[in-house]
């Protein structure tokens, strides 16, 4: 399955120049013949929304989430986007569209509220998480903070997610020798992921400012072996296409059965003992 | 001698913990001026250049992020500026930009003259403030974003004059401690005569920073850094070797500067406040 990694800036609070973006983004990725491409947490609205929240959050069956189905006619689309519900409560949701319609969402669970970060402010956190099929990878979607939580990891491979898409909107904070000191963490956390579980991870970040606050990208695909397989380079809006194979998870698990040692009980026991 | 032994100081023992990816964090900077010259519709930018190691510093980032037509230095001694306007010229003709100079002293005389401000820090703020009236109209009359120059240790300190060296349109150095500014520069390859002289306010002649502060920047960065950036507490700070005047010291002046790092508070009367629960951010400045 040919992959396209959309590492964009996006626009914060214009729909239209947003679309477009996409839309370029897009036709770039149709004209490679990728078949699915991958936007960033919120590609379609911008990060801190604030007080602006409810104003720019979208239902899912709205004309503007209609046109955004409309363009997955020839390819699969991975966008993120402000949603909000019959009854005005927004979430940070993550849409794969195919053939024109949604075939998942996902609503952000874990919603950062320390230092720069005011998530849970505005948004209300996801309850679920819910696998689903495309070819043969059972794909998994999760967005930026849920990734740093195991329990969200531990709960995907429980249910045979191979293939975890994480969109993100991950800023700079400290800057060591090697760059962004956050990203050897983050590529630890993809690859570490991907490795134990024999699974792809397919990891998008944004990049731009959003009132001084720096998104540095750094995008990435672990693959179940271990290896980063693309790499996306810091700060720039950047595209890159990447080929995921079904196989190599298979010939992951025959060289190195890690799943036949796993003991999920032991996770049962203790959340029993502690609830 | 003694110059040399400070810049051998401040390049060979700047603390592991303060050094950065020099390379990475001027892309970022970089960056950042263009990206707010570009959301805003700024076509030119000014800087208030002294001939220091910030304002020099600033220049050459900013001369990097943008093109030498969009670029204005604004240089504006008191009197005759005594090294500074060599300084100042060496970085105008280094980088090819424009130095506008306005000198201060008839303006600033007069006025203190007029009002009979003889003391020392009173008269140092007068010039700071006339130094930003003059930077903010070059400003309007050049349709120009006001690049500043204060960099972390400052305003955390409160070592700058409240609406006159610290305003500005952005401060692509308020997040980057003094050590880091030196290392920056050596990185930009500033001129090693405007990185080795002892940083000063000149507020009046003589004076230098490290001595009104009564700490080196070494010692106030690292103490800055691990009680900011990594949230030591005073206690844990005296555990970790610090003096305790000092650590006393440097928080009693970051609690007292509080006041320089907002907009005017405002008593909240309302059911949305600005500052305080009115948020939006600046980009919203172009939603539709």
């Amino acid at each position: 399955m040919k992959i396209a990694l959309a590492q964009i800036e996006p626009i914060f609070s214009n729909w239209d120049k947003s679309i477009e973006k996409h839309k370029e983004f897009i036709y770039r990725a149709i004209d490679e013949k990728a078949e699915l491409i991958v936007f960033p947490e919120m590609s379609l609205s911008g990060y801190r929304l604030k007080d602006l929240t409810h104003e720019l959050s979208m239902k899912i069956n709205s004309d503007k989430m209609k046109s955004v189905m409309k363009l997955s006619m020839q390819i699969d689309i991975v966008v993120g986007f402000p949603e909000i519900d019959d009854n005005s409560r927004c979430y940070i949701t993550q849409a794969y569209c195919s053939k024109g319609e949604i075939l998942q969402t996902h609503r952000k669970i874990f919603l950062p509220i320390n230092g720069m970060f005011e998530d849970s402010k505005d948004f209300m956190p996801g309850k679920t998480l819910t696998p689903f099929n495309v070819d043969k990878f059972k794909m998994g979607m999760l967005i930026c903070r849920d990734m740093w939580h195991e329990e969200a990891i531990v709960s995907f491979v429980k249910k045979d997610v191979n293939c975890l898409i994480v969109a993100s909107n991950i800023p700079l904070r400290n800057i060591n020798r090697d760059g962004p000191a956050i990203d050897s963490f983050i590529e630890r956390t993809v690859v570490g992921y991907a490795e134990k579980n024999s699974i792809f991870v397919i990891y998008v970040n944004r990049v731009g400012f959003e009132e001084g606050v720096c998104f540095y990208g750094g995008s990435m695909v672990a693959s179940p072996s271990g290896e980063i397989i693309a790499k996306l380079p810091f700060l720039e809006e950047s595209i890159v296409f990447i080929d995921i194979d079904h196989k190599e998870i298979e010939r992951k698990i025959r060289s190195f059965p890690l799943h036949y040692d796993r003991r999920d009980h032991i996770v049962l026991d203790a959340f029993k003992e502690n609830f | 001698m003694e110059e040399n032994s400070r810049k051998g100081k401040k390049n060979k023992e700047i603390a592991a913990y303060l050094q950065q990816n020099a390379e990475f964090l001027s892309t970022v900077l970089e960056k950042f001026i263009q990206d707010e010259m570009n959301k805003y519709g700024f076509t030119k930018a000014v800087i208030a250049l002294s001939g220091g190691l910030d304002s020099t510093l600033v220049s050459y980032i900013a001369a990097k992020a943008l093109n030498p037509d969009q670029l204005l230095l604004l240089y504006m001694p008191y009197g005759k500026g005594l090294s500074n306007d060599d300084h100042a010229n060496m970085v105008s003709k280094d980088l090819g930009l424009h130095l506008e100079t306005w000198n201060i002293k008839n303006t600033a005389d007069s006025l203190c003259g007029e009002r009979s401000i003889k003391n020392p820090l009173r008269k140092g703020n007068v010039f700071a403030r006339l130094r930003m009236v003059n930077l903010f109209d070059v400003s309007a009359r050049e349709k120009a974003l006001v690049i500043g120059t204060s960099n972390k240790t400052e305003l955390l300190i409160g070592y700058s004059t409240w609406y006159g060296d610290s305003a500005a349109g952005i401060l692509p150095l308020g997040d980057i401690y003094k050590t880091q500014a030196f290392a920056l520069a050596d990185y930009f390859r500033v001129p090693e005569e405007i990185i080795n002289k002892p940083p000063s306010a000149e507020l009046w002649e003589t004076q230098t920073d490290e001595e009104e502060i009564g700490l080196t920047y070494d010692e106030l960065d690292q103490i800055l850094f691990w009680h900011i950036d990594k949230r030591f507490t005073f206690q844990e700070l005296v555990e970790k070797g610090f003096s305790k005047e000092h650590v006393t010291s440097v928080l009693k002046l970051c609690r007292k500067s509080l006041y320089k790092q907002r907009l005017p508070i405002i008593p909240k009367v309302s059911s949305r406040t600005i500052g305080l629960d009115y948020r939006l951010i600046k980009e919203a400045t172009n939603a539709p």
